[in-house]
């Protein structure tokens, strides 16, 4: 990427230097990302907007795999087992014991980081193809107690959850807000509140990621080994990645369990875990906002499909158990091949394309 | 005893089979440096190829023309994709071939649907009476009889052979290898094709065992995974003893232990045993100790 990059960065302050955005240009981009993301529910069509939410809970999950696997280096084919931990604890505080949200959503995150921590201790002694499948067994054993657990997860039937309630309304049922008058629909308000979570998260991602502990991932994910000569106590930082990245799934699966209103013990499986990765490494590795580029796409990619049936009449809409070709499986496919494309060609991700796009004009017409 | 021995037989004989499908995993390991985790759904590809075919035609050919497909599907897999991610970082490798395994999966479920298929062997259910009250089915004696002469095989052809001397040759140090005059992308070819194989093998014996072929067998076949990482990921003698071990604790489990844990211990079992061997032993039984002082 420093490749890429027009000829150096440059500042002169150190406020300058510290900012998250530099320069008028970013911040004009800034401003223009916000005034999208809150105007796109209006706009959107009613097919559009149940996708934008699930993209956006996505979002907040793959930011928390972004930062064990990008950011630490730590590949986790187990990160659905922690938002199903998280939408556990959710269902069981908000909807057993009755809590209100200010309390299962955080403690949902807290959970699922706490045993992200005991994880942790095992996993930081394997690494590359060992920790893989030590996080693919986490997946197969948690799949087993989500599904023995009846008392909490409902069994294999699964189990309805809580609702999301703020000042006493269900968020699913719609709000009007008090000052602006403005009435929005159960997709829309979802789509602000779990939008407002996303950036608040988003923003401690950014952060973390040009702090100290940020920096250390960075080196731990580079070379362990001279991570530790530089006094970086690699243990504790791996622990650490895995309880940060799994408070993130936790509470994108508390989320997810909130706006479903019925989770499956069977949802939370190889096929969830493998989406979360490949919505990293299609946005692009390393960066807070392909990971979240990279969930919009990946959770867009089955709508996409059906308005292309309208020009390849051969799909079909419906799905069909005899297979053909449907919908479902051409997306599955798709996706499955997006995630080689990207690897092959671009293995920068989407974010790669878009700072190669960006340093293009911005040294156009002398781009050496 | 009887009920013991009973279920070792069939403890062995499951075992043989994630045996075979393992040995896929580790082939192209050591010989190339990428882990497939498409590998699963090849298995289950072969065994959908076969029964496709075995409707209309004799078996035997059919085991042939799956052989045919899986072997030019991991061969092309190899140089069109894998090749170019030579020198990527582990991780990109791993994610290749999970994208490559979602593609299969789809392509497999639209051509023969959701459902579950029988599959029709032409050894039939017959059991075989060797002592009073034993009864051990056929079908079992003739995956331990196959994957025994398979693996026979495939020592002979790494250990006896030039060409599988030349594939340890590359395995062991590339450049070396390629210094000796060997044709390090010829093997890297090879031993994708060997892996196919395995994969059809595996696939056929997967899909005899409940005689059914279902889109599940891809997991079933993850559960090689246990195995290679109890024997060790380089290791082809380790491939094989941790087959045969996750397949007698599962069966083992699933006969003793079906009272507890919802009746469904069986599942998780080689993965429990997995970490335990793990905590002990980082690097497998017999994989290789990477040098390490962190």
């Amino acid at each position: 990427m420093t490749a890429t990059a027009p000829s150096g960065i440059f500042s002169t302050s150190y406020r300058h230097e510290l900012a998250l955005r530099r320069g008028r240009s970013a911040r004009l981009g800034a401003v223009a990302v916000a005034a999208l993301l809150i105007v796109f529910p209006f706009v959107a069509g009613a097919n559009w907007q149940p996708i934008a939410v699930f993209a956006l809970i996505a979002g907040i999950g793959a930011i928390g795999l972004q930062l064990l696997t990008g950011l630490a280096g730590q590949v986790s084919l187990g990160h659905a087992a922690f938002l199903g931990t998280g939408a556990y604890t959710a269902s069981w505080l908000g909807g057993d014991q009755g809590l209100p949200v200010y309390i299962w959503l955080p403690a949902a995150g807290l959970v699922a980081a706490a045993l992200g921590g005991l994880v942790g201790p095992v996993a930081t002694r394997l690494r590359g193809l060992y920790l893989a499948v030590v996080t693919l067994a986490l997946l197969f054993i948690m799949s087993y107690v989500f599904e023995q657990w009846t008392s909490v997860t409902g069994g294999s039937v699964g189990r309805s959850t809580m609702a999301l309630t703020v000042n006493g309304t269900d968020l699913l049922d719609g709000v009007t807000l008090p000052v602006l008058g403005i009435e929005l629909n159960g997709n829309q308000a979802y789509w602000f509140f779990v939008l407002a979570v996303l950036v608040g998260l988003g923003y401690a991602a950014r952060n973390i990621q040009r702090t100290r502990i940020g920096r250390a991932f960075l080196s731990v994910r580079e070379r362990d080994l001279t991570a530790s000569v530089a006094g970086v106590p690699v243990t504790r930082m791996k622990t650490a990645a895995f309880v940060v990245s799994s408070f993130y799934a936790g509470i994108a699966g508390a989320l997810l369990a909130a706006y479903q209103s019925y989770v499956l013990p069977t949802q939370w499986g190889l096929i969830l875990s493998i989406e979360f990765v490949a919505m990293i490494v299609i946005g692009g590795l390393g960066t807070v906002f392909g990971a979240v580029i990279g969930a919009a796409f990946v959770r867009a990619i089955p709508e996409l499909v059906r308005s292309l049936t309208g020009v390849l009449p051969f799909i079909e809409q419906e799905s069909d158990p005899s297979g053909g070709v449907t919908v479902e499986l051409v997306s599955q496919f798709l996706y499955g091949a997006a995630i080689v494309t990207v690897l092959v060609f671009e293995p920068a991700g989407l974010y790669g394309l878009w700072i190669r796009f960006r340093s293009f004009w911005k040294t156009w017409p002398w781009s050496y | 005893m009887i009920k013991f021995l009973q279920l070792l037989f069939q403890g062995v004989s499951l075992g043989m089979i994630y045996s075979l499908i393992a040995l896929g995993f580790v082939i192209v390991f050591k010989g190339t440096g990428v882990f497939n985790f498409a590998h699963g759904e090849f298995v289950m590809a072969a065994a959908y190829i076969v029964v496709a075919i075995t409707a209309t035609q004799p078996y035997g050919l059919a085991v042939l023309g799956a052989l045919a497909v899986l072997v030019v599907i991991a061969m092309v897999v190899e140089r069109f994709v894998l090749r170019k991610m030579i020198g990527e970082p582990l991780f990109a490798i791993v994610m290749v071939t999970l994208g490559i395994s979602i593609m299969v999966r789809a392509v497999v479920t639209m051509i023969w649907g959701y459902s579950d298929k029988g599959f029709a062997d032409p050894i039939g259910p017959g059991v075989w009476q060797p002592l009073d009250g034993l009864a051990l089915a056929k079908t079992g004696v003739w995956t331990i009889g196959v994957s025994v002469a398979l693996l026979v095989a495939l020592w002979f052809f790494y250990q006896r052979t030039p060409a599988g001397l030349a594939l340890r040759a590359t395995a062991a140090h590339q450049e070396a290898a390629m210094a000796q005059g060997i044709d390090v992308r010829r093997m890297f070819a090879m031993s994708w094709a060997i892996a196919g194989l395995l994969a059809t093998a595996g696939g056929i014996f997967l899909g005899a065992f409940p005689r059914q072929v279902g889109l599940t067998m891809g997991f079933v076949a993850l559960n090689a995974l246990p195995a290679i990482i109890i024997g060790g990921f380089d290791s082809l003698q380790g491939a094989v003893a941790g087959g045969v071990t996750v397949g007698v604790i599962q069966v083992m489990s699933s006969g003793y232990l079906s009272d507890y844990g919802g009746g469904r211990l069986q599942d998780v079992m080689p993965y429990v045993v997995m970490l335990l061997v793990l905590l002990v032993r980082p690097y497998g039984i017999w994989g290789s100790r990477e040098i390490e002082r962190v």
